[in-house]
């Protein structure tokens, strides 16, 4: 039934946000479903418009025919550790009552590389639900923001001209993530002329296995008026193919593969640590605790490398 | 008693003011307006020798009233909201406000009608979304017949339709003008309000259309009033709804000025003559218990309303005119110990009446339960009634005016609104910050500001956090039938089956290239629905082009 | 019951235009600690997706124009369809007091007046989560 999968799909998320353990055997389990969904992430700042945007994306792709999964990250407040999940709500016209579309939001909960693996894993759930294309919607161009938008094989980054020096500190974004560029409201004048402004700069992409580039394409849309979407979603299309082109699309699944098992080493020898009772290690040892640690990292990677175990090439 | 007056000189008083307050001077803890403005334990003559202390009542520009004798000529208009039901409910309503002595300007009718959200929304009784919604909170009107039903016997000239709509204003006007049309009279015979409120979707969570055909819209319903209906007052700018949304009060002087503002450049740049069309604009602005910042609110507010105006280009002083109706505000009644709302609505109604508005609304005691009672209705009028007849109060125009400290808040309020105003204008107008969300996220900053302060005790509330008690509210409110909703559908059904199935067809038909034909700026709306509503479109059937036209916005 | 995140529903009903009472509790419960999914306009099935989808622990909804019994009478059932049996389902606004025993009945665990001072919904949520069921 599928209120009932899309139930255990919004638990399963719940227990990965929580750092619940046993979320890791679901996962596990659900892997051999994973590997079909296109991956795109949404960032920009504040303000830029990105549910609206997220939701003509939803539009357009339902419209074609595929199906969507959203994850809308906002911010936990430093304070209270609470937070304001506002996201759906403008996404409520695009995808209501429709099963092919699943939104979830997400809190930050003020850990970034912490959130990162989280919606890593949360991407694998979406993706084994079947759904074509995961969208990942984050706020801002903060560090936890960079990681997130690793994930993605696509990354949109969208502003809107005509704040202040919007368009310089954007620049510094765009060089750093950016596969496409979509400048927001369009019907705006000021649009045009960032947008003109954008593509006179030439911004690319460097092919990380392969001598080619991507040329970061700009394009003009306006989320409330439906105008500039087929076309954007024709750019991350395009720019999906292009990286399949060569390995460097092999190259993103393995960062992203490998940024969970980072988080999940990292998770679970915190755990397997804590679990041992201080009384087992040995006083004296522990006395020099840099040098303690150093010797106990060191030879479980060593060990592992000298017997020539699967997954770690030896130094 | 001694007296150790030496001399009667200001100075010599003031000294010996000054040392009696000594002792306890620097305990008293300031005092402020709800605004945040400072607000001193006495006032002299030192604090108004900025002010202008010459004005006169009816003479630009207006802190001190409309009219050279306030009240004295004839009193404020009593124009109580109403509505529920179907027509017939409502009518019967009508009928007995009439009676109890509801009435406008020299005795007219006015009738102050709030659509339910099915109609502001725009679709018909038979939508699934409408159900729980028909009749609740305003009258379903939606057919030819309800609004020949609305009119029946009543005199055009001398009664006024205030039509509380939504994204129905244009569909709703145009079926009163093919009512009154089917009457054998002429439209230029009406009289009332098109409440044209399309800019509120900057403060209220309310989905509407995108800003620039919103504000086409509102200059389109204007154009044909002008050409049309030269007594219909096109356009409200609904002040209300900023401080129901949770502005201060200056805010909502700051806001509801740019808003203003904002319908005259729309005119302006639709090539409309200033004096033809800003006389016609109106307010409808809310009312807290604050009873002296809420004066000088409404002061301020005639003085800068004249100001802007001239400067638009209005040359004659009638064109200067803020024409405001208050509401009193809803927000600041209780559920608990539901009769002390009475009080508050009392020094509500005071602060409008000293304030020198030009027409009331008085919410009823029982509205933070549901919708009000036949009787607490009443009793809303009649606290009107009370202030008009037996308080004299209408006897002197701004009675207020020359008060050290009215002026002084007058002129402080009038300071920081222009503040708030001049740095919405410099950022692009109202209509800009519908679209950036910049005004609503200010006024949800202010509303939680107040919050916590009721939160903390800090701005008391008699009932919730002062003297709170237990007890129960078993109070019944007003209940609207639910079978109210098979009577909406049947008259609906009743009326689409009496009409030209063809003829309706061909004319929404003619409302869509309408609607394409305002978008690129090459044709009006308003003739193509007042056509339909002719041929017999219903309220939702015309809206369903003008959605596909005009799109669906949230200000976040 | 404690939860350390409690995340919350708050939405009100379609097209009501009245959103200061829900908004200053989304902040209340935001600044309480909660994640608070806010949610403008919703008819009783868009509701229930959400809350489905959203997996949370509380549903409130906030009614101004009356309708209260109709949105219980729909919106219990639809969460139970969906699964949520122990969602903790709230509402407030404009509801008279003789109402809450009815909805009570219909499976609204609790209803609060409007322009409570803070902390009271919170208060009420930190309780409550976890115990409740839809019967």
């Amino acid at each position: 039934m599928v209120s009932d999968s899309v139930r255990h799909a919004a638990r399963l998320i719940t227990q990965i946000e929580n750092g619940v353990p046993a979320a890791r055997a679901v996962l596990a389990e659900l892997l051999p479903h994973c590997g079909s969904a296109q991956l795109v992430g949404i960032t920009g700042p504040p303000g830029a418009g990105k549910s609206t945007l997220t939701a003509s994306l939803i539009k357009e792709l339902r419209s074609q025919g595929r199906s969507v999964g959203v994850i809308a990250v906002d911010p936990s407040s430093p304070f209270s550790m609470g937070a304001l999940l506002g996201d759906r709500d403008r996404m409520l016209e695009a995808a209501s009552g429709d099963p092919g579309v699943f939104i979830r939001s997400l809190a930050s909960r003020g850990v970034p590389g912490g959130l990162a693996a989280a919606v890593n894993d949360v991407v694998d759930v979406m993706d084994a639900m079947g759904k074509d294309v995961v969208i990942v919607e984050t706020v801002g161009v903060g560090q936890g923001e960079l990681e997130i938008a690793k994930i993605a094989h696509t990354v949109v980054l969208v502003f809107v001209p005509g704040y202040g020096d919007a368009l310089q500190a954007m620049k510094a974004g765009i060089t750093e993530i950016a596969d496409v560029v979509a400048v927001n409201k369009g019907d705006l004048a000021e649009a045009s002329r960032a947008v003109q402004e954008l593509r006179g700069q030439d911004y690319v992409r460097h092919d990380p296995t392969a001598d080619r580039t991507w040329v970061v394409p700009v394009q003009k849309v306006s989320a409330l008026r439906n105008e500039g979407i087929a076309e954007l979603v024709g750019l991350i299309d395009d720019h999906y193919r292009f990286t399949a082109q060569s390995a460097w699309r092999s190259e993103i699944e393995r960062n992203r593969r490998h940024a969970q098992f980072m988080a999940f080493v990292t998770e679970r020898l915190r755990a397997e640590l804590a679990s041992i009772d201080l009384d087992a290690f040995d006083a004296g040892w522990l006395r020099d605790p840099y040098a303690a640690a150093e010797e106990f990292v060191t030879e479980i990677v060593k060990a592992r490398a000298d017997r020539g175990a699967v997954g770690l090439a030896a130094k | 008693m001694s007296q150790d007056v030496s001399t009667d000189s200001f100075e010599a008083r003031k000294h010996e003011w000054e040392q009696r307050r000594a002792r306890y001077a620097d305990k008293l803890r300031p005092g402020k307006t709800l605004s945040g403005l400072p607000v001193k334990t006495v006032y002299t003559k030192e604090d108004v020798t900025d002010s202008d202390l010459d004005e006169m009542p009816g003479v630009y520009p207006f802190t001190r009233g409309l009219y050279p004798d306030g009240y004295a000529l004839t009193p404020w208009m009593q124009q109580m909201v109403f509505g529920y039901g179907t027509i017939e409910e409502t009518r019967q309503k009508m009928e007995k406000m009439v009676e109890e002595g509801m009435e406008g300007y020299f005795g007219h009718k006015v009738f102050n009608t709030v659509y339910d959200i099915p109609c502001m929304y725009g679709i018909d009784a038979d939508d699934p979304e409408a159900v729980g919604n028909l009749g609740q909170c305003g009258v379903h009107m939606s057919t030819g017949d309800d609004y020949d039903e609305l009119i029946r016997g009543w005199d055009l000239e001398s009664t006024n339709f205030s039509m509380i709509t939504g994204d129905n204003c244009l569909p709703a006007l145009a079926l009163l003008a093919a009512a009154v049309e089917r009457r054998g009279e002429p439209f230029s015979k009406m009289h009332g309000n098109s409440m044209n409120w399309y800019p509120r979707i900057a403060v209220q969570d309310v989905p509407s259309w995108e800003p620039k055909w919103g504000y086409a819209l509102i200059i389109d319903l204007v154009k044909w009033a002008m050409e049309n209906a030269p007594d219909w007052n096109p356009v409200n700018i609904f002040m209300y709804g900023i401080s129901e949304a949770g502005a201060t009060p200056v805010q909502e002087l700051a806001y509801g000025l740019a808003w203003g503002k904002s319908i005259i450049d729309a005119g302006l740049a639709a090539g409309l003559a200033p004096d033809d069309f800003i006389g016609r604009l109106s307010f409808q602005i809310g009312c807290t218990v604050n009873v002296f910042e809420e004066v000088a609110k409404f002061r301020a507010h005639r003085r800068m309303w004249a100001k802007i105006c001239k400067d638009a280009g209005a040359t004659k002083p009638s064109n200067m005119l803020a024409r405001v109706h208050v509401h009193t505000s809803g927000y600041v009644l209780t559920q608990q110990q539901l009769l002390n709302n009475t009080g508050r609505i009392t020094l509500q109604t005071l602060a409008a009446v000293l304030g020198g508005v030009a027409s009331i609304h008085t919410c009823s005691y029982d509205e933070a339960v549901g919708v009000p009672t036949e009787e607490s209705h009443r009793t809303a009028l009649r606290t009107q009634q009370i202030l008009m007849w037996e308080s004299g109060l209408r006897e002197v125009a701004d009675p207020l005016g020359g008060s050290y400290f009215v002026e002084q808040l007058t002129d402080d309020m009038e300071a920081a609104a222009w503040e708030i105003y001049d740095e919405i204008e410099a950022a692009g107008g109202y209509q800009r910050g519908i679209e950036t969300g910049e005004i609503k996220r200010a006024i949800d900053n202010s509303s939680y500001e107040l919050k916590k302060m009721v939160n903390s005790g800090e701005l008391p509330v008699v009932g919730v956090n002062r003297y709170v008690t237990d007890e129960q509210e078993n109070y019944e409110p007003f209940r609207i039938d639910e079978s109210i909703e098979e009577k909406a559908k049947a008259r609906l059904q009743d009326y689409r089956a009496r009409r030209d199935e063809t003829a309706v067809r061909a004319a929404l038909e003619n409302v869509r290239v309408a609607c394409e034909a305002l978008k690129e700026g090459t044709g009006s709306l308003m003739p193509a629905l007042v056509d339909a509503a002719r041929a017999g479109a219903t309220n939702g059937e015309m809206m369903v082009p003008m959605r596909d036209a005009f799109g669906w916005f949230v200000s976040e | 019951m404690s939860k350390e995140h409690i995340k919350v529903l708050l939405a009100k009903k379609k097209i009501d235009v009245h959103g200061r009472g829900t908004k200053l509790l989304a902040r209340e419960l935001r600044d309480a600690g909660m994640e608070v999914v806010y949610f403008r306009f919703g008819v009783v099935d868009e509701i229930a997706d959400a809350a489905v989808q959203e997996d949370v622990d509380v549903v409130g909804v906030s009614v101004m124009t009356s309708g209260q019994i109709q949105i219980a009478r729909g919106l219990i059932p639809a969460l139970k369809a969906r699964g949520l049996d122990n969602v903790l389902v709230i509402m407030g606004g404009i509801i008279p007091e003789v109402d809450y025993e009815p909805l009570y009945e219909l499976g609204i665990h609790r209803c609060f007046a409007p322009g409570l001072p803070g902390g009271a919904v919170a208060e009420y949520i930190r309780e409550n989560v976890g115990t409740a069921t839809l019967g």
